[in-house]
């Protein structure tokens, strides 16, 4: 590879949110995104940090005791940086693990983020978080 | 002759995909190995390699849809990968599921290509939510 020093540096970027989301430390993650980040997946999108601090907040932190992510792919050019993940999660209220994939778009400025488009399949992630069924007699 | 950018690889690919008689020749882009990754997509996900389990797919998949085309929306690359994250519509011939036939579908998906010596190696692809035509871009 022969990245640019600022195609570098939004590589690195990318993989120090990575590293922060499994620490869980939201902080540090705000810390790497814009005021005004746009972030959209399917139908839902997200305008600047703000949205973003209360859809976790609401969405995502509570429901996960645990979660990490693990980059499969990623590619950088210009501001742009893309990459293949999956997460592996703990659902805080029973204790199920639950995974899913996605790939993630991201138009980076000055090293942080300003656009992200995630591609994943939410059907097979709310699948995943049904409570398991009780056994028939 | 020198071998065409991974980038221009992956663009051919495109073009003979939207073709309905070229689509077969997007096998002729890829290695006699190369791997072929399909996430969950109106079925279980499926990892298969090489050409023909590929033209196979493809012949299942002209089966069930028609009027298929990709339009490139954004394509990045370094070295021998090549991300593509594109738009997808098509119309189904058979009842898929929350779909009945006839529906004019339309996706937002990501693809991750490698490509090696001038041929695909690696083609790893991640849907996005189908929805209607009619409903707009998701």
């Amino acid at each position: 590879m022969t990245y640019r020093p600022t195609e570098r540096a939004n590589i690195d970027a990318v993989r120090r949110m990575i590293a922060l989301e499994g620490e869980r430390d939201w902080e540090g993650v705000y810390d790497l995104v814009t005021e005004d980040c746009v972030t959209s997946m399917g139908e839902l999108v997200l305008h600047g940090k703000a949205e973003m601090r209360a859809y976790d907040a609401k969405y995502f932190i509570p429901v996960f005791s645990r979660s990490a992510r693990t980059i499969f792919d990623i590619a950088a050019d210009g501001d742009a940086v893309v990459f293949r993940w999956r997460a592996d999660a703990t659902l805080a209220a029973d204790g199920r693990a639950v995974s899913w994939e996605g790939v993630s778009w991201c138009r980076m400025e000055r090293g942080r983020f300003a656009e992200g488009r995630i591609y994943t399949d939410s059907a097979a992630i709310q699948r995943q978080m049904r409570p398991p069924k009780e056994p028939t007699p | 002759m020198t071998n065409p950018s991974p980038k221009a690889v992956v663009e051919r690919f495109w073009e003979m995909y939207n073709g309905r008689e070229t689509v077969f020749q997007t096998a002729d882009l890829c290695a006699e190995d190369c791997e072929h990754h399909q996430a969950a997509l109106f079925g279980p996900p499926a990892h298969y390699v090489g050409r023909k389990p590929q033209i196979e797919r493809i012949r299942m998949v002209a089966a069930a849809i028609s009027d298929w085309q990709v339009t490139p929306l954004q394509i990045v690359a370094e070295g021998e990968d090549v991300a593509c994250r594109y738009a997808w519509t098509a119309t189904s011939r058979v009842p898929l599921p929350g779909f009945p036939a006839g529906s004019h579908l339309r996706m937002d998906a990501s693809c991750f290509f490698t490509v090696r010596g001038g041929a695909i190696v690696r083609i790893h692809d991640t849907p996005g939510v189908i929805g209607l035509q009619e409903e707009g871009p998701p």
